[in-house]
C-alpha cells in the first residue's frame, strides 16, 4: 500500500505535516471531579479525573504530596476486528500497564502534588476507538480532564507523534501508517511554555540524522495542540464565568 | 470500605416516600427519568449507541458483525450473540477493580440470558454455511458513569444499539465439489438490518423496599432496596428473561403484582424508546448528508 | 513572557470576582504569566516561576490587596475557618469521626468538639469514647463548623452549637461547591415550609421545617436518627425545591436563598418531577437569571 501519493497526499488526504481532525471537550461526566473526551481523526479518548481525594488505602498515602494513580481501559469495540478483541490483547495486560505507568510519569512532573498532601489524584482513561495515536491522544485527554478538575498543574501537558514516510516526515500518525513496517515513529509529550520534554516514545528503526526533523515535527504538532485545548479551556471557563456571573 | 454510604434517617426517608408514592425527586412510583439517546456514536463498529438515564447512569453499546466458523458441537446453522458488559472503575468508587469482577460477570451474563433464545433476534437468520460460517454479533457495553439502574439503561443502549446494526451482505457459492464458499459484500448500501431486532426486550427493574416497590431507582434508592426484580420484556408484552437479586426477599403476593406490574411499565416505554430511536435515526441520517460525521459527543448535555 | 495581566489593574480596589462586570474579568489557563511578584503575592491556583507569578488552574483571577489567586470553577472544596458544611461519617475511629466534605481528604470531628446529648456542658468521659456510634455512625450526615486547620491542610470540625449537628427530615442535593457563596446566613427557612442548609462545599440539605424552639426543648433528641412525621404536602414540597436545586445547578446558576425562591415560584407551574428535564430546567434556570439582573 502506498502511505504516501506522489501528489504528497497521505492515505486519509492529508499533507505530511497536517494533524488529524481534533474534536474535544471538557466535563461530559457527571460524576467524576474532572473529565473530557478528545477526539483526533478516529481515535476517540473518554478521560475521567477523580481528586484530588481523600486516598482509599492508607498504604497509598504519601504525607507530603497526592498519589497519582492512572488506569487505561481499552473498549472491546475499539479496534476494527472484535475477534482479535484488539491488538493489545497481543501483548496482554502488560501493555496496556505499561501504557498506564508512562502516562502517570508524563504527568508526575506537571500536577503540583505538594499542595494536595495526603490525597489521591486518579486519572482513568478509556479508548473508545483505536485508529492510532493512543497514548498521545490519552494524554492529551487526560490534560483536559485535570484541568477541568481544576487541579494545579504547572503548564499543559500536550502530545503528539511524527514519523517518516520514505523520504518525508509526517505528523500524526493513523493507525495504518504507524502499523506499516517500514514507518517509524515516535510519540512525544511537552509542556507547551517551557518546551520540555516529559515523555519520548519510539519503539521503531529511524536513522539517526532524521531524528532531529522528526522530533521538530512532533513539537511543531504539540504545539498546534496546545493552541487548540487552550481555545477549549478557555471557552468552556468563559462559558461558565457567564452563566456564573449571570 | 468501598460500598457507598447513607444514613438511618435518608433509608427511612426515601422508604416512607415510596410508600406514599413521592420519591424524592417527585416522581411517582411507577416514573422514569429522562434519558438521552444517541446512535451511531463509535464508527468502527457495526452499531453502537449511548443511553444517559437521569444525567446520571451512563451505557456505552457497541456491537460489531463478525464471520466465525462453527465448530463441531455447536448449533449447526444458527448464528451466535456474544455479550461482554464492563463498569468502568470511574464510574463510581464501589466500581474499583476486582471488586467490578463480580458485577461485570453478573451484567455480562443478564444480558447474555435477555439476547439469546427469547431475546428477539432470529439467529437462524445469521446462519451463513451449515457447519461451516455464521455471523456473531459481539455486544460490548461500557457502563460509563453512574446513578442507579444499570440493567434497564443497558437494555436501552442495547437496544438501540442493535437497531443501528448493520450486516454486510454475504453472497454464498456452491462451488462444484458439493462445498459452498461465502464472499462478504463490501458495500453499506447492501447491509442488512439485524433480524428480529424489534423483538429484542427491554428490561424493568422494580426495587423492593420492604413496603413497596420503584422503577428506575437512583443510587441513593437503591442503597435503601432490600431486593430487585428484573423482568426483560418485549414488544409484545411478553416475559422473557426475569431475575431475583440481592439480599433480601418479596412476599409472593407482591411477586405477582410486581411482575405484572413490570410488563404494564414495559408497554409503556417500548414504544417511547422507539419513538426516540426513529427521531435519533432521522436526525444522524441528516447529519450524514449534511456532511457532519457523528461523534460521541452528539447529543451530550452541558 | 507574555504580558502581565494585572498590569492595567492596579489600583483597581474591586476584585475579579462572582459580582464584578464579566467583561473585566480575567480568565487564565494553566501555567500562563499573571504578574510579577515584585508587587503581588500568589495565592491558591498559582505558583511562582523566575519571578512571575503563574497561573495553576483554568480559572476566574482575583486580586485581594497584593494577594492573588486564580478560582478554578469546578475544584473540589477547600475549607476555610468557620465555613459551614454539610458532611458525611466515613469513619468512627478513636475519640474522632472521619467525615466527607468533598475536599481533598476526609475532614475530622474530635468528639470533644460536639455537644453531648442533654446540653449540659461536662466532661468527656471514658463511656462516650465508647458509645461514640450512638451519636454519630458511617453514613449520618451532619451540618458542622469548620474549627480549624491541621498542619497537612486537614480540616478540623466542630458541632457545638444547636444549629449544627445530625441531619434528619430530607434529602441531600450534591453540587458544585463554586455555586455556593459564603454568606452571613447559611440556614434558611423557605416560606413553602422547607428548611435549607447550603454546605460550603457543596451539599446541600433540604428538609421538612423545625424552628429553633422546638429543638431548644427537646435537646436530648439531637442525636435521633428518626424522622419526624412529614405529611405527603411536605413531602412534595422538599422534592420540588430539591429539584430547583438541580435545575438551577444544571445551568450554573449560584444556589442562595434568593435564586431558590424565584426557581421555586417559576417552578409551579410545571410537575415537580418534570423540573429536571432539560427543557423545563432551562427555563426555570433563564427566568431566575432575568430576576436576579433587575
Amino acid at each position: 500500500m502506498e502511505l504516501l501519493s506522489p501528489e504528497g497526499l497521505r492515505i486519509d488526504g492529508r499533507r505530511a505535516n497536517e494533524l488529524r481532525r481534533i474534536t474535544c471537550k471538557p466535563s461530559v461526566l457527571k460524576n467524576a471531579d474532572g473529565s473530557a473526551y478528545f477526539e483526533q481523526g478516529n481515535t476517540k479518548v473518554l478521560a475521567a479525573v477523580y481528586g484530588p481525594r481523600q486516598p482509599q488505602l492508607k498504604s497509598q498515602t504519601a504525607h507530603d504530596r497526592a498519589v497519582i494513580r492512572v488506569e487505561f481501559n481499552v473498549a472491546p469495540f475499539s479496534s476494527s476486528e472484535r475477534k482479535k478483541r484488539s491488538r493489545f490483547e497481543k501483548y496482554g495486560n502488560l501493555r496496556i500497564l505499561e501504557i498506564a505507568t508512562s502516562i502517570k510519569q508524563t504527568f508526575e512532573p506537571v500536577i503540583i502534588s505538594t499542595v494536595y498532601p495526603r490525597s489521591e489524584i486518579a486519572i482513568y482513561l478509556h479508548l473508545l476507538q483505536d485508529d492510532g495515536g493512543n497514548i498521545q491522544t490519552c494524554i492529551n485527554a487526560a490534560t483536559l480532564a485535570l484541568i477541568d478538575a481544576g487541579i494545579a498543574m504547572t503548564d499543559y501537558v500536550c502530545a503528539c507523534s511524527a514519523g517518516y514516510i520514505d523520504e518525508t516526515p509526517v505528523l500524526d500518525l493513523n493507525h495504518i501508517e504507524e502499523s506499516s513496517y517500514e514507518t517509524p515513529d515516535l510519540t512525544m509529550a511537552v509542556m507547551p511554555r517551557s518546551e520540555k520534554i516529559l515523555l519520548l516514545q519510539m519503539e521503531s528503526r529511524l536513522q539517526i540524522g532524521r531524528l532531529e526533523d522528526t522530533l521538530a515535527l512532533a513539537k511543531a504538532g504539540c504545539g498546534q495542540i496546545h493552541e487548540l485545548m487552550d481555545k477549549a479551556v478557555r471557552d468552556n471557563t468563559l462559558d461558565l464565568v457567564h452563566k456564573y456571573t449571570n | 470500605m468501598a460500598s457507598a454510604l447513607i444514613s438511618t434517617a435518608e433509608q427511612a426517608y426515601i422508604r416512607q416516600g415510596v410508600v406514599e408514592g413521592i420519591r424524592g425527586d417527585g416522581r411517582g412510583r411507577a416514573d422514569y427519568r429522562d434519558y438521552l439517546l444517541s446512535v451511531n456514536v463509535i464508527s468502527h463498529s457495526s452499531g453502537s449507541a449511548r443511553c444517559r438515564v437521569g444525567f446520571g447512569t451512563d451505557v456505552l453499546v457497541g456491537v460489531k458483525a463478525e464471520v466465525a466458523m462453527i465448530e463441531p458441537g455447536e448449533a449447526p446453522n444458527r448464528g451466535r450473540v456474544q455479550c461482554h458488559v464492563e463498569c468502568s472503575p470511574s464510574a463510581a468508587r464501589q466500581f474499583q477493580a476486582r471488586l467490578t469482577d463480580e458485577l461485570n460477570n453478573d451484567l455480562t451474563q443478564f444480558l447474555t440470558r435477555a439476547l439469546n433464545d427469547f431475546g428477539g433476534i432470529d439467529l437462524d437468520k445469521l446462519a451463513i454455511i451449515p457447519n461451516q460460517a455464521c455471523w456473531v454479533l459481539y455486544i460490548d457495553a461500557m457502563i460509563l458513569d453512574f446513578d442507579g439502574n444499570v440493567h434497564d439503561t443497558l437494555l436501552i443502549a442495547t437496544r438501540a444499539a442493535l437497531a443501528n446494526t448493520r450486516i454486510p451482505k454475504v453472497e454464498v457459492q456452491a462451488l462444484e465439489d458439493g462445498q459452498q464458499e461465502y464472499d462478504v459484500i463490501d458495500d453499506p448500501e447492501a447491509a442488512t438490518p439485524v433480524p428480529g431486532w424489534e423483538d429484542a426486550p427491554l428490561c424493568v427493574t422494580l426495587n423492593w423496599t420492604g413496603d413497596g416497590y420503584v422503577a428506575d431507582a437512583t443510587h441513593q434508592e437503591e442503597l435503601c432496596t432490600d431486593a430487585k426484580l428484573m423482568v426483560c420484556v418485549n414488544r409484545h408484552g411478553d416475559i422473557c428473561s426475569m431475575q431475583k437479586s440481592t439480599l433480601g426477599t418479596i412476599p409472593q403476593a407482591t411477586f405477582l403484582e410486581m411482575l405484572e406490574n413490570a410488563t404494564k411499565i414495559a408497554a409503556q416505554i417500548i414504544p417511547t424508546v422507539d419513538q426516540r430511536l426513529k427521531e435519533e435515526h432521522e436526525r444522524t441520517a441528516q447529519q450524514v448528508s449534511g456532511g457532519h460525521k457523528s461523534t460521541f459527543m452528539t447529543n451530550t448535555f452541558l | 513572557m507574555a504580558e502581565p495581566l494585572l498590569a492595567t489593574r492596579r489600583g483597581d480596589s474591586s476584585s475579579a470576582g462572582h459580582d464584578a462586570d464579566p467583561a473585566k474579568t480575567v480568565v487564565t489557563t494553566p501555567g500562563e504569566p499573571i504578574t510579577t511578584t515584585a508587587s503581588f503575592m500568589r495565592g491558591h491556583g498559582t505558583f511562582v516561576e523566575d519571578e512571575t507569578v503563574v497561573s495553576a488552574v483554568a480559572g476566574v483571577v482575583e486580586r485581594i490587596n497584593k494577594l492573588i489567586t486564580v478560582k478554578a470553577l469546578k475544584a473540589r472544596y477547600s475549607g476555610e475557618i468557620g465555613d459551614v458544611v454539610v458532611g458525611r461519617i466515613t469513619e468512627v475511629a478513636q475519640k474522632r469521626w472521619k467525615v466527607d466534605v468533598n475536599s481533598r481528604q476526609d475532614a475530622v470531628l474530635m468528639l470533644s468538639a460536639i455537644n453531648l446529648p442533654g446540653g449540659i456542658q461536662r466532661r468527656k468521659s471514658e463511656s462516650d469514647e465508647l458509645r461514640m456510634r450512638t451519636f454519630f455512625t458511617e453514613g449520618d450526615l451532619v451540618v458542622a463548623e469548620i474549627q480549624s486547620h491541621y498542619s497537612d491542610g486537614a480540616i478540623a470540625l466542630h458541632t457545638r452549637s444547636l444549629k449544627y449537628g445530625k441531619l434528619r427530615n430530607g434529602t441531600l442535593v450534591k453540587i458544585p461547591p463554586a455555586l455556593v457563596q459564603r454568606s452571613r446566613s447559611h440556614f434558611h427557612a423557605l416560606p413553602c415550609g422547607v428548611d435549607v442548609i447550603l454546605g460550603v462545599n457543596g451539599y446541600i440539605w433540604v428538609s421538612k421545617h423545625v424552628d429553633m424552639e422546638t429543638i431548644e426543648a427537646n435537646p436530648e433528641e439531637i442525636y435521633s436518627s428518626k424522622n419526624d412525621r412529614i405529611s405527603p404536602d411536605e413531602r412534595q414540597m422538599i422534592a420540588r425545591v430539591a429539584n430547583c436545586i438541580v435545575a438551577l445547578t444544571r445551568h450554573f446558576v449560584h444556589i442562595h436563598e434568593t435564586s431558590i425562591l424565584y426557581a421555586y415560584e417559576a417552578s409551579l407551574q410545571h410537575p415537580i418531577k418534570d423540573l429536571v428535564t432539560s427543557d423545563i430546567s432551562s427555563d426555570i434556570a433563564l427566568e431566575v437569571r432575568d430576576k436576579l439582573q433587575v
